[in-house]
């Protein structure tokens, strides 16, 4: 982990690899690196994604980053603050992502 | 797509290497346990059948004739008996000595149904031996060469390690198996490094693709991030909703054919979909989400023999935003069970591009068994992702009994998750 007072870097490899699954480790991963004190201040946030990546699962990244999506209430204020460095071919997948954990919840019915 | 680097290559040795390392530690402590005390199998206990336990003659040896469609995509009730035959016999007052199990009129198998055999059978042996009692296992081969071939890979011979009853490597080489068992490895802390399950969706995915090779051709980026968001969502789904931490991934590739048959199966055991939903309490969130549903089909005298409140919870939890984790509005699970039904909807449209469509997929879920062959399809409605399995997509109808059954008295503790779809070249590239 490099973090500065204005920059926390998440570099993935140091999570396992080359799958990332499963909502407790996304959370604890959040925890590890104190995204909810992030959320409130003026840190930026750079994720690294190794180039040998299969998938990152939703669980694993909405247990990591649905909190602070929610928070951010827009896809560009997340991404101002949030960024993604790695294979492009990931990039509709976080889209798609930030999308589910911004979506309001209608009734089944 | 390049072949593995060295470094990748390393790193997945690495893997696999910790893999078995674990694996035969753990074989090593379930022994020093077992010389204790006889083995007492919680899966048998699980899918023991109490109504047999009444019908089933008191013999020593038991004849087991597999059904001609032995599958549980096509032909669960059959298949889901013979199961719940096996496991019942152990717990007859009688010492069961051993069985035949004759595939000969078998003419077509899935996966699932060989693999939840095997398994039941191997429960058997093992506790029976446990018992210091011996136990004699027969069987017949189907007339099918394919189907004979594909039990010697991967049925009761290859698990018993029948050494004269084994593939040749010749006989071996087009057919491709993957299993991996969960009975002991729960989420570890370390959030430092990867854990079984992650483990075993990459072992999974390096697998299939390891068999393309030897094909000449691999999995395209886009479809090995396709398989393993599969089946990384429904391991971690099974985790998260379980109470018994028992969960199996077993993948099959024939390479014979002009097309790549491929059949995954994903099955554990424990509590069903619906039994999650129904054991929530009154004022949950969730289950305030799903009362006006239950309430509807009340009201509307919906509910009978053939459709109960299982069935309904069952269909409830593959709708997309339903989770028994969420706890209000804003929580973002429940997506699992979308993950899972886009990747068959996108198997199988690329089936129908090659002007035929033969993937198939089935859940089983306690006495729900749920089909899915691309007849209807999830798709988003006020932005929620949904499939009613009926013609209007909606779920304030009722859904096709063709695709959605009950099973009656027919019940699987756990939910099975069998897919059977052909790998088309529009999923694979050159190597």
């Amino acid at each position: 982990m490099i973090s500065t007072e204005d920059e926390i870097s998440i570099d993935l490899k140091d999570h396992g690899g080359p799958v990332y699954a499963g909502r407790t480790k996304g959370e604890k991963v959040r925890e590890k690196y104190k995204l909810d004190n992030a959320d409130v201040t003026n840190v930026k946030v750079k994720i690294t994604i190794p180039e040998n990546t299969y998938t990152i699962n939703s669980s694993f990244f909405l247990g990591l980053l649905g909190e602070s999506i929610r928070k951010a209430e827009s896809k560009d204020a997340f991404l101002n603050k949030f960024c993604f460095v790695g294979p492009e071919i990931f990039n509709s997948k976080i889209n798609d992502y930030i999308s589910r954990a911004l979506h309001e919840k209608k009734p089944l019915l | 797509m390049k072949k593995l680097t060295e470094s990748e290559l390393f790193l997945y040795l690495k893997r696999k290497h910790r893999l078995d390392l674990e694996n035969r530690k753990n074989k090593k402590r379930i022994k020093k346990v077992q010389k204790k005390t006889p083995y007492n199998s919680n899966i048998l206990n699980l899918l023991q059948d109490n109504l047999l336990l009444k019908k089933l003659k008191h013999k020593r040896f038991r004849n087991v004739n597999i059904p001609q469609n032995f599958s549980f995509i096509d032909n669960p009730i059959d298949t889901l008996q013979i199961i719940k035959q096996l496991a019942t016999y152990t717990r007859l007052p009688i010492k069961i000595k051993g069985i035949s199990i004759n595939h000969f009129n078998v003419e077509s198998i899935d996966l699932a149904a060989e693999t939840i055999l095997d398994l039941t059978v191997l429960e058997m042996e093992k506790e029976i031996k446990s018992h210091n009692r011996k136990f004699e296992l027969k069987g017949q081969y189907p007339k099918d060469k394919h189907l004979k071939r594909f039990i010697r890979a991967i049925g009761i011979v290859k698990n018993l390690d029948i050494k004269h009853e084994l593939l040749s490597k010749d006989e071996e080489k087009d057919l491709r198996i993957f299993k991996m068992r969960n009975s002991k490895f729960f989420q570890k802390d370390n959030i430092e490094q990867s854990d079984y399950k992650e483990n075993t969706v990459a072992d999974f995915v390096d697998h299939i693709n390891s068999c393309l090779i030897s094909n000449g051709r691999e999995l395209k980026p886009e479809a090995k991030i396709k398989l393993a968001d599969y089946t990384g969502e429904i391991i971690s789904n099974v985790e998260d909703h379980t109470d018994i931490n028992e969960w199996s991934v077993v993948g099959y590739l024939d390479n014979s054919g002009e097309t790549h048959a491929c059949e995954i199966t994903i099955f554990n055991f424990g509590n069903t979909m619906s039994t999650t939903l129904r054991n929530l309490p009154k004022d949950h969130y969730t289950r305030k989400v799903i009362s006006p549903y239950i309430e509807l089909h009340n009201k509307s005298g919906w509910f009978s023999a053939e459709w109960n409140e299982n069935d309904l919870l069952t269909l409830i939890a593959l709708q997309g935003d339903i989770s028994s984790k969420n706890t209000n509005e804003q929580m973002d699970r429940g997506q699992g069970t979308v993950e899972m039904i886009d990747f068959f909807q996108q198997m199988h449209k690329e089936c129908i591009n090659k002007g035929k469509s033969c993937a198939k997929m089935a859940i089983l879920s306690g006495s729900t068994h749920i089909l899915f062959d691309g007849h209807y399809s999830m798709s988003s409605v006020n932005g929620r992702n949904v499939i009613a399995f009926n013609k209007d997509n909606d779920l304030n109808q009722m859904p096709d009994k063709k695709y959605i059954t009950n099973l009656g008295d027919k019940y699987f503790p756990g939910t099975i998750i069998s897919i059977r779809f052909p790998l088309q070249d529009t999923q694979t590239q050159r190597a």
